[in-house]
């Protein structure tokens, strides 16, 4: 088990340092990028550029540098904000877009899974029909447009939500249930098939041959195999979070990281721009760690290698 | 199931002597071909056909294609004409347009009122007027953006039968005045043709990508792997989403220009480059096990060349899966086109997509005054078309999967 | 004579598939005494697994239908019983077991909790008494070190292994009846001869009676009292076990007999295998169902169904019948005089 969290660590320790590293030089190399001296940028943010990125040093000794400076967590002075690291930035619009996130999730999976478990249970029925169409509603409408919707039925016509602003729990249920929503219904219909199969299986009807009730062959011996489909997806679950967070922050006004990233990459704000992505890099990695993990936890036939 | 035991002797328990034994093989020659086997595009669109989800949305999606393309043809309004003043955030309507605008509807109206009251000599310079107006040039690259060879033939067949008429506002106007039907119609070209491309550019690297690694294995397969690993695990969207922003960078945007590399053919090959990913580990997986199957060690064994046997045998049986996945990739690479679009990083007015259609949509609404129509329409239509993709994308599945045969 | 401890009565199993209605099994009736242990042989198709699946409640419903028959024990019909009312009987009075051990298990639950769950719902054991009852059954069934392998899972044991857990599970409440479905066809020769022992061991000790479903006579002739022999659906033969192997009244039992490969042939004699196809079960003939493949074949059987019906018996037994218009000892007599 720890060389399998040793073996990853490596991994991610290589991939954040891909993404650096082409960043790095995207940043130098591109005209334009910050570091353009034809750029018109305020006077104070090009001082403390100029000292943090010690422009007048060779390539190399840059690179270093601010690589050794990023390991260290301290990704340098906002590009584009005035007074403000990225560090700040980052540190404001993290709890932000967590709890979305987080609520998102939450929300895809305890919906997800009940409604493909009903679903499943009652093949073909009236349940089944409507759950798996509303699923795929889910996924196919852009979140975007079903933001939109929402907003003008909950928000405008029946005034149910708040329209936009953070801090209060009212304000971050709208916004998680839109995110979410694809990712429920995408669960949704997982859990199914997954559930469909597994009650197809051998040992389902040895546990029936037992006596035991319907309810406990589903839940006890059906849902440990069902669910398995579901954990391997929660990885690229949460990419799709993440992304589709940018444009709900948006939306919502929600000042999370989201919104900070697509800011910073229309106003050229680079380094911003740069801590977003190794954050969220970060965080994608340890969640396929975690889903890996749980797999092993789940099926103990897999052996985590 | 089994076969009528009366009409065939079990070939296995008649032991043929000499001089039967040619005729028993012959025999079992004749029985074998009249045998009609079903190849697995048949059984598959058989059984695709069951389905009926899936067919209404293939048929929808045909159409959809076909209005997509025969858009120029149609009497719509200018797609691009902008008229804030006169017909900002029109409701739906079916009051009658003129294709050359308000503007010279007015003058128009105005001209026949004069006329209807004129008598004799101002009568025939009213004529005249009228007949001038009326003759006067479209301005094609007004009414529409920089239309191609093909387009501007489509175009003038359309000038030619319908002249300045054009449908109604039926879905009403945004707030630059310009006709939502005829924005939708035309973004329909945009979204679609980003959509197939896009999926092109993704299905041309990922299958290539695929199978070198599945064919080859060993290393080369492991390390062509790990790369596909490392990629997949940053959200590359993000790093996508500057690369654009990179390259939307004016002084980056004319020298790639100068290459003859315009704004659109970036976004194909970008998105593409985002999911090629999927398309690549399945189709690597594919050939992996198709390679180990028995039928390719069949095939060698008989003596076939490794080029027929990647080509007569292998890609037959990869395209199956592939065609599954096109038709999953493409709702998936024009909702990112919305997506893009909607934060302002994708298709560039004057161009119409539904992304930017939506986006507009949204960015109109207020407490106060909810122009519905703005959205719903894009929307719906966004919404419609990647459903059926979806719908067709599973059936398309179900149909080609072999366990589900006697199902 | 001792009531039959399950008695079933014309049973009828059909499917309802696309290709038609599947008739599985066409009406068949036997009794199983105490202790017994009742052979049922046939092909794949002929419905001797079905049948039993029927008697447990355990055909699946859609496409599935029971359309007829009796199953009675003890006074009761499990037949018309519900879902809910055949949870106390399953596992509890009648256990079944599967052909594939590797598939039979559940991969995600340890030995101890797949083998506790049905002593604690049906004899309300605590778990710690279920725990060492589950222990005692592996000792039972000879799986060594049984204390720590209880808490293993499925993957760490062998097919042979499996299959002693599976006969564990299915006796740890103490039925009255075990089916056991093909129980070693999955397994290596030498494993099933261990099982098989095991089987006849146990029931020696318990008194269990058991159904043997198997498509292997070596099997049959090892282990059972009395035999079936479906055929289409429908019983054709029926006889104790010396009876059907010495004196086999049915044409298919004779055919199936004859073409297992006997020690004492030489190597240039044919194998003898009965002709033709087994019958395609969603078109079922008229008449007889053997009819297209019997060597001795009159007009009538194309045309009519023959009922199982006893035959005069010689020696000790009783209770043989056979299900052909063709006495057979007559038509070989004929066949050994031209």
């Amino acid at each position: 088990m720890s060389r399998f969290l040793l073996r990853r660590l490596g991994w991610m320790i290589l991939t954040i340092w891909v993404v650096y590293t082409v960043s790095f030089f995207l940043m130098r190399v591109v005209p334009g990028g910050p570091f353009d001296s034809e750029k018109n940028v305020a006077e104070a943010i090009k001082r403390n550029i100029e000292a943090r990125y010690q422009l007048d040093r060779p390539l190399y000794e840059q690179y270093c540098s601010h690589l050794w400076q990023t390991i260290q967590l301290d990704f340098g002075p906002s590009y584009k904000l005035e007074d403000y690291t990225v560090n700040e930035v980052l540190a404001q619009g993290f709890p932000i877009s967590a709890s979305l996130g987080i609520f998102a999730m939450v929300f895809a999976i305890t919906l997800g899974v009940t409604a493909g478990l009903v679903s499943a249970v009652s093949r073909d029925s009236f349940y089944d029909f409507s759950f798996m169409v509303m699923a795929t509603l889910g996924i196919a409408v852009p979140n975007f447009v079903l933001a939109s919707l929402a907003i003008v039925l909950l928000v405008f016509n029946w005034q149910i939500f708040p329209a936009a602003g953070w801090g209060e729990l009212r304000q971050v249920v709208l916004p998680a249930l839109c995110l979410g929503a694809p990712f429920a219904g995408y669960i949704a219909r997982l859990t199914r098939t997954g559930m469909l199969e597994v009650l197809g299986l051998d040992y389902i009807r040895t546990a029936y041959a037992k006596g035991l009730s319907h309810r406990r062959v589903v839940l006890r011996h059906g849902l440990r195999g069902a669910l398995l489909p579901v954990v391997s997806y929660l990885g690229p679950a949460t990419a799709g979070i993440l992304t589709g967070s940018l444009v709900l922050e948006q939306i919502f006004a929600l000042p999370g990281m989201g919104s900070h990233f697509i800011e910073a990459a229309t106003q050229r704000d680079y380094t911003l721009a740069m801590g977003v992505v190794l954050v969220y890099t970060f965080l994608l990695f340890v969640m396929n760690t975690l889903v890996d993990i749980s797999y092993g936890v789940i099926d103990p036939r897999v052996e985590v290698e | 199931m089994g076969m009528d035991s009366s009409k065939q002797d079990n070939p296995v328990t008649s032991v043929p002597s000499a001089g039967n034994a040619l005729e028993d093989y012959a025999q079992l020659l004749e029985e074998a071909k009249s045998i009609q086997g079903i190849s697995l595009w048949k059984d598959a669109w058989k059984r695709l056909r069951r389905k009926r989800v899936a067919m209404l949305s293939l048929w929808f999606l045909v159409g959809l294609v076909i209005l997509a393309v025969l858009t120029p043809l149609l009497p719509l309004q200018s797609p691009i004409r902008q008229d804030a003043q006169r017909r900002k955030f029109e409701p739906p309507n079916v009051s009658s347009v003129s294709l050359r605008g308000e503007k010279f509807k007015e003058q128009l109206q105005v001209l026949q009122e004069q006329r209807e009251t004129a008598k004799g000599d101002l009568r025939k310079e009213l004529d005249e007027q009228l007949a001038n107006l009326q003759s006067q040039e479209y301005q094609v690259n007004i009414l529409w953006h920089q239309p191609g060879l093909l387009t501007r033939g489509l175009i003038g067949v359309r000038l030619a039968i319908f002249g300045d008429w054009a449908i109604p506002s039926i879905c009403g106007t945004d707030n630059l005045g310009r006709d939502v039907l005829s924005r939708v119609c035309w973004g329909a070209r945009v979204s679609l043709v980003v959509g197939i491309v896009a999926t092109l550019v993704s299905l041309l690297i990922g299958v290539s990508y695929g199978a070198t690694a599945g064919y080859f294995g060993g290393w080369v397969d492991n390390l062509m792997m790990r790369i596909v690993d490392v990629i997949y695990s940053v959200p590359f969207i993000f790093v996508v989403i500057f690369l654009i922003t990179i390259l939307s960078e004016d002084s980056i945007k004319s020298s790639l220009e100068s290459y003859g590399i315009n704004q659109i053919m970036i976004f194909y090959i970008v998105i593409g480059a985002i999911y090629w990913l999927t398309m690549a580990r399945v189709v690597r997986g594919q050939v992996i096990s198709l390679k180990n199957e028995q039928f390719v060690e069949a095939a060698r064994t008989i003596g076939c060349s490794r080029r027929r046997i990647i080509f007569r045998h292998l890609i037959p049986n990869v395209m199956g899966i592939v065609i599954v996945y096109l038709t999953l990739t493409i709702p998936a690479v024009m909702r990112f086109e919305a997506f893009l679009s909607f934060l302002g990083l994708g298709v560039a007015p004057p161009d119409v997509s539904w992304g930017l259609l939506v986006n507009q949509g949204i960015k109109v609404i207020t407490p106060l005054k909810i122009y519905w129509w703005l959205v719903l329409f894009s929307g719906a239509t966004l919404a419609v078309t990647l459903f059926a993709l979806n719908f067709l994308g599973d059936g398309l599945r179900d149909a080609l999967d072999p366990r589900m045969k006697n199902r | 004579m001792t009531e039959p401890l399950l008695q079933v009565r014309d049973l009828q199993v059909q499917f309802n598939t696309e290709n038609g209605i599947v008739r599985a099994v066409n009406g068949i009736s036997f009794d199983l005494a105490a202790g017994e242990t009742l052979g049922i042989v046939g092909e794949s198709g002929s419905g001797k697994s079905v049948a039993n699946l029927a008697l447990m409640g355990l055909v699946p419903q859609p496409p599935g239908e029971i359309v007829g028959g009796r199953a009675e024990m003890r006074g009761v019909d499990l037949l018309g019983k519900s879902h809910r009312e055949l949870t106390s009987i399953r596992g509890n009075d009648i256990a079944m077991i599967f052909q594939d051990p590797m598939t039979a298990l559940n991969p995600f639950l340890t030995i101890a909790e797949q083998l506790t769950e049905a002593t604690r719902l049906h004899l309300g054991l605590s778990p710690k008494d279920a725990l060492d009852h589950a222990i005692e059954m592996l000792e039972r069934v000879g799986i060594p070190a049984a204390k720590q392998r209880v808490f293993e899972y499925p993957h760490q044991f062998s097919g042979g292994m499996r299959q002693r857990v599976m006969i564990a599970m299915a006796l740890s409440c103490q039925p009255d009846v075990l089916i056991a479905d093909e129980p070693t066809t999955a397994l290596d020769v030498t494993i099933q001869a261990q099982i098989l022992d095991l089987m006849r061991d146990l029931q020696q000790k318990d008194g269990t009676a058991i159904i043997l479903i198997t498509h292997d006579l070596g099997v049959v002739a090892s282990v059972c009292h009395r035999v079936l022999v479906m055929y289409g659906g429908r019983i054709v033969e029926q006889a104790d076990v010396d009876s059907l192997f010495h004196r086999p009244q049915h044409p298919y039992t004779h055919g199936l007999l004859r073409s297992a490969p006997r020690w004492d042939e030489t190597r240039q004699q044919e194998l003898v295998a009965i002709e033709g196809q087994p019958p395609d079960m969603a078109q079922l003939p008229a008449g007889c169902a053997f009819e297209p493949r019997c060597p001795h074949r009159i007009d009538r059987c194309q045309n009519e169904i023959p009922d199982l019906l006893p035959v005069a018996a010689e020696g000790p037994s009783e209770n043989c019948a056979a299900a052909c218009f063709v006495d057979l000892s007559v038509a070989k007599l004929e066949e050994s005089q031209s």
